[in-house]
């Protein structure tokens, strides 16, 4: 059954934003200001003021702001081109994942922007284009596709032999994407460092279940290494402001409250050792875990590890689903609430759970409008946050997906179409979508644990036994298992933190107790 | 998917470069009653997790000659198999940074011109012009050969998997061989999962896994498991011209087609059949690259990967029939596979079809080891590496 | 910009790309990315992988979980190799 009301919330801007707007025509300077000022949770630190180039234009950037939050704050929608046809990209998963921010920063290629911090002077170069990433004269190869399938390469280009190594070079200048000077001309800089680290037990991953399993391992005095890849512990929770759930020891709190309370208490422990910034590199045959942290490398040797790596944004296909401003849920709570940027002015949103009515209200805390919310379910009769959209007057299709997205260089609109065959176009210049996850199961996989399909995850993902042991010396909890809600994710972070320490002959009956208590509940969850 | 025979004439073990080479050179000189068992998907053994590197300068007579001829297939390989196989020759070059090194690379130029094989000794300024991102510090010249050259691997296996296919040989991938039985001391049939298929001939083409094959037939070869680690960076515009070995550091690097630079180390590991990644050869690696190529620190490695390799006692393969089993054919041993595979799959052919071993593969025969007359290809290159630590002055 | 369902990022790959690709031979994952490159590219398989996966199923009419998903390397993300180089390099940035 589909919902499909007419009328829109009407979005209204504060003051603050139209003094500022003022302020800008006056300085002559470029209009587009995508960064909140009013938001009803969130208060963003916005004190020293820097600028950067991008492409020959210059823009400002505040201090803490990466050089990708400053180009969604300016406007900016195309921010590169793709490998083979040169069709234009944005940004995608803000999180250092995906292919399509990557750009020369002060001449290194292939740096993730939405991941660099702004500094002083910044050069930022989109790479491999002929001009710049809004005008790229290569994106003809689009149009000539037909010349270029897949494996051509293999079947032309065999005779005559003599023209074999033209052909060649006309392949490597295309190929590629940055490029490296011949020899280095600059500054002498810090040499990068390597820390040595012994610990007990390595946790992957400081979200809630991870810190979680920090927590209750250090407890029962365990020598924990923390590695999480965010300036601060927290995780998904960093960028959320929803509710938790009402069976959390939290209850009553939003989430982003939620993930510094569990910092703050996870620093209180002398025996955990916090890597953060810090991105796994993998876990290799020597048993050990590398990092890349920001001076140099930390290799950790631990006895036992622990996972809890979360999940990333399964990309949805349908056509020209790689327009800019098609973009992942997280990248839109990223921007919002971390940097507090509008990631568009006019959203739509596609989903297949709850998540997308949440993410719906959060565009609207943010004053971004949001024309409809798509989803693939038949209806959210079993939903406990359709109220929020429904009171907001944001029109929802149910058992409909979207088969088209529109724009030149850009999202313009989207398709839909519903089982019942009504079809939708709906205005938007920024898609996010929820529609499904994919584990992050590298590391889980390099330490030897078994990685299965779990039809409903509809991915695979690392199995586990009821204390959440994957082999003989790992562990696994949290999101990467496809666990919800929030207070589910503490208990099996703490279960796998418990049953790590207990196998390494730490704790006494009383955690075996506590073990055995907790193997319940996480095993009725599941169940349920 | 051809049906599966009960009988063959020839049955290979091991659907990697060097068995599907045999298979295509097999029916290509007549001989179609072939069929080739491998036990994972087609080349996923080491076929297709090495770094495609081809080069006619090595350091004995036997590998320099193997390679000179194999690069002339090389060169029309693609138009044989009708399938581009990526061949480019962009030259490799070995580097010497040290005089004493420089003296030797002299000497093997000289040795190379007696053996037939083209290199020339670059002096610094010859190099810097040749590979402009080279660390001049670590550069007073070396051995350019001019055949050196790579290959996209996978392209490789496709190409003769479907060349061998049109020609009439059976594939089978995901087919393991449990067992190989013999009756009179002759090889009789292999046991697959399928049941007995009988065969005149058996050939141990695999590769990593060639030492427990060959345990089927009571054959205990002189090779060792070894894990061979590579990795690769982000592609990146056109940036090193020919490949490169740089004994110091123990590394070999080339670019591809695609813009990715390949390393590895040119050293032999432990026995060993993890094949689990290590953090130590990304280490050594990276530092070794950075050394040699300043600019290249600000790349990034985007993966590594091992593979399992068998390699012999004097780092060379073992080619040919045994004298205790008949029938059995080797084609193992290989630390040079890839770059062998056109003009060994050729000889080996013409080895199993006529009974006589050509020439150019005699030295690399089972009874080398018996009769004292390893091959000193490693001993050599251990020189070259060894006198790149001593101090010239 | 011409319609197209893209499924890979990194090397451009649509549906129809892959979908040939199985017809032509390569309907194994290893020999699919191999192949195409699906997987392989800057992303090594974080956007695209399960996608793959169920493409893989229904164009071969099996389950999913019958797919053998490959060995997922080191490194997570690219990491520049200066780092990995630690105090050998000379020059840093």
């Amino acid at each position: 059954m589909s919902c499909d009301k007419t009328r829109f919330a009407r979005q209204i801007y504060s003051n603050e934003q139209g003094r500022r707007a003022e302020n800008l025509l006056r300085l002559g300077k470029c209009l587009k200001d995508q960064r909140i000022y009013d938001h009803p949770y969130l208060k963003f630190n916005r004190e020293r003021k820097t600028h950067f180039k991008f492409d020959g234009n210059e823009y400002d950037a505040y201090e803490g702001e990466t050089v990708g939050a400053a180009l969604v704050a300016a406007g900016v929608k195309t921010i590169s081109r793709s490998a083979k046809y040169h069709r234009p990209r944005g940004f995608l998963c803000f999180m250092g994942r995906c292919p399509n921010c990557m750009a020369e920063v002060n001449g290194v290629p292939n740096v993730r922007i939405c991941r660099e911090k702004v500094s002083q002077e910044m050069i930022v170069r989109t790479q491999n284009v002929f001009l710049n990433s809004r005008v790229d004269l290569y994106s003809v190869l689009d149009k000539l596709d037909f010349a270029f399938p897949v494996g051509f390469q293999y079947k032309r280009f065999i005779r005559p032999r003599s023209l074999w190594p033209f052909y060649e070079r006309m392949i490597r200048s295309v190929a590629g994407i940055g490029r490296l000077p011949m020899q280095l001309q600059g500054q002498r800089a810090k040499p990068f460092h390597t820390r040595l680290v012994e610990a007990d037990i390595a946790v992957v991953g400081g979200g809630p279940a991870g810190i979680s399993a920090a927590i209750a391992g250090a407890e029962m005095g365990a020598r924990v290494a923390l590695v999480d890849e965010g300036n601060q512990l927290g995780g998904h929770l960093r960028w959320n402001t929803d509710m938790v759930d009402s069976r959390s020891e939290f209850a009553g709190m939003r989430a982003f409250q939620v993930a510094k309370k569990l910092a703050d208490h996870a620093v209180t422990f002398s025996n955990i050792s916090i890597f953060a910034p810090a991105i796994a590199i993998g876990v290799f045959s020597e048993g050990i875990l590398a990092a890349e942290s920001s001076d140099g490398l930390v290799e950790i040797k631990p006895k036992r590890y622990l996972f809890a790596t979360g999940c990333t944004d399964r990309l949805p296909i349908f056509e020209n689903n790689d327009l800019p401003g098609i973009i992942t849920k997280t990248s839109a709570q990223i921007l919002m609430h971390l940097y507090g940027i509008k990631p568009g002015n006019e959203a739509a949103v596609y989903c297949s759970s709850d998540e997308g009515f949440v993410l719906a209200s959060q565009l609207l805390d943010a004053a971004v409008r949001v024309n409809a919310v798509v989803d693939e379910r038949k209806d959210a009769s079993q939903s406990k946050m359709l109220d929020t959209v429904v009171s907001k007057d944001v029109p929802i299709y149910f058992n409909s997906k979207v088969f088209r997205a529109s724009g030149r260089n850009r999202l313009n609109s989207i398709e839909t179409s519903g089982e019942d065959g009504q079809e939708h176009e709906i205005r938007c210049d920024v898609l996010c979508f929820a529609v499904g996850r994919q584990p992050v199961c590298e590391l889980a996989q390099q330490a030897g644990c078994e990685l299965k399909y779990d039809p409903a995850l509809e991915s695979a993902t690392a199995i586990h036994d009821e204390h959440m042991r994957s082999n003989l010396e790992s562990y696994v909890a949290g999101e990467m298992l496809g666990t919800q809600p929030l207070s589910m994710m503490l208990l099996e972070g703490r279960l796998a933190g418990l049953s790590a320490a207990l196998s390494l002959g730490l704790g006494d009956s009383a955690r075996l107790r506590e073990q055995a208590d907790l193997t319940t509940d996480v095993s009725r969850n599941r169940r349920s | 998917m051809v049906p599966l025979k009960s009988k063959y004439r020839v049955a290979i073990i091991g659907g990697g470069v060097q068995g599907l080479s045999l298979a295509y050179n097999l029916a290509k000189l007549g001989e179609r009653d072939v069929v080739v068992f491998e036990k994972g998907y087609i080349g996923s053994g080491a076929s297709t997790r090495n770094g495609g590197l081809i080069r006619t300068a090595w350091f004995s007579q036997e590998v320099c000659t193997l390679m000179n001829e194999s690069v002339q297939v090389w060169e029309h390989l693609s138009e044989e198999l009708a399938f581009n196989v990526m061949y480019t020759q962009r030259g490799s070059f070995i580097v010497a940074g040290t005089e004493p090194q420089m003296e030797f690379c002299k000497e093997m130029v000289d040795l190379h011109t007696s053996w037939g094989i083209h290199t020339r000794l670059l002096d610094s300024g010859e190099a810097m012009k040749l590979i402009p991102c080279f660390n001049e510090r670590e550069v007073r010249g070396g051995i350019y050969d001019k055949k050196g050259g790579i290959a996209r691997h996978d392209a490789v296996v496709w190409a003769y998997a479907r060349a061998a296919s049109h020609l009439g040989v059976a594939i089978f991938p995901q087919t393991e061989v449990q067992a190989i039985h013999l009756e009179d001391g002759h090889v009789r049939s292999v046991k697959i999962p399928q049941g007995e298929v009988q065969a005149d001939t058996v050939v141990n083409a695999a590769g990593g896994h060639s030492k427990h094959v060959a345990q089927m037939v009571g054959v205990e070869l002189p090779t060792r498991p070894v894990r061979w680690e590579a990795m690769v960076t982000e592609p990146i515009k056109p940036y090193l011209n020919p490949y490169v070995r740089w004994p110091k550091g123990e590394l070999y690097v080339s670019q591809t087609s695609r813009g990715e630079i390949v390393a590895g180390v040119d050293s032999h590991e432990a026995s060993s059949m993890d094949l689990r990644c290590s953090l130590e050869f990304i280490k050594r690696v990276s530092a070794a690259l950075s050394s040699i190529f300043p600019s290249l620190g600000r790349l990034a490695l985007l993966r590594q990967w091992a593979g399992l390799i068998s390699i012999s006692d004097d780092g060379c393969p073992i080619l040919g029939s045994i004298p205790k089993v008949d029938g059995f054919i080797l084609d193992c041993g290989w630390y040079i596979g890839f770059a062998t595979a056109p003009i060994a799959g050729r000889m080996l052919a013409r080895n199993i079809l006529e009974s006589k071993m050509p020439k150019l593969i005699e030295p690399f025969r089972y009874s080398r080891f018996a009769e004292g007359r390893q091959i000193s290809e490693d001993s050599n290159s251990e020189k070259m590496t060894h006198l790149a630590r001593l101090d010239a002055h | 910009m011409k319609p197209k369902k893209v499924v890979c990022l990194c090397e451009d790959l649509t549906k129809e790309d892959l979908e040939d690709a199985v017809e032509n031979g390569f309907g194994d994952l290893e020999l699919l990315k191999r192949f195409t490159g699906v997987c392989t590219g800057p992303c090594q398989g974080k956007f695209c992988l399960t996608n793959v996966i169920q493409l893989l199923s229904e164009m071969k009419s099996t389950r999913p979980e019958l797919i053998s998903i490959p060995a997922l390397r080191p490194p997570f993300r690219p990491t520049r190799l200066a780092l990995l180089a630690g105090g050998a390099a000379e020059e840093q940035i």
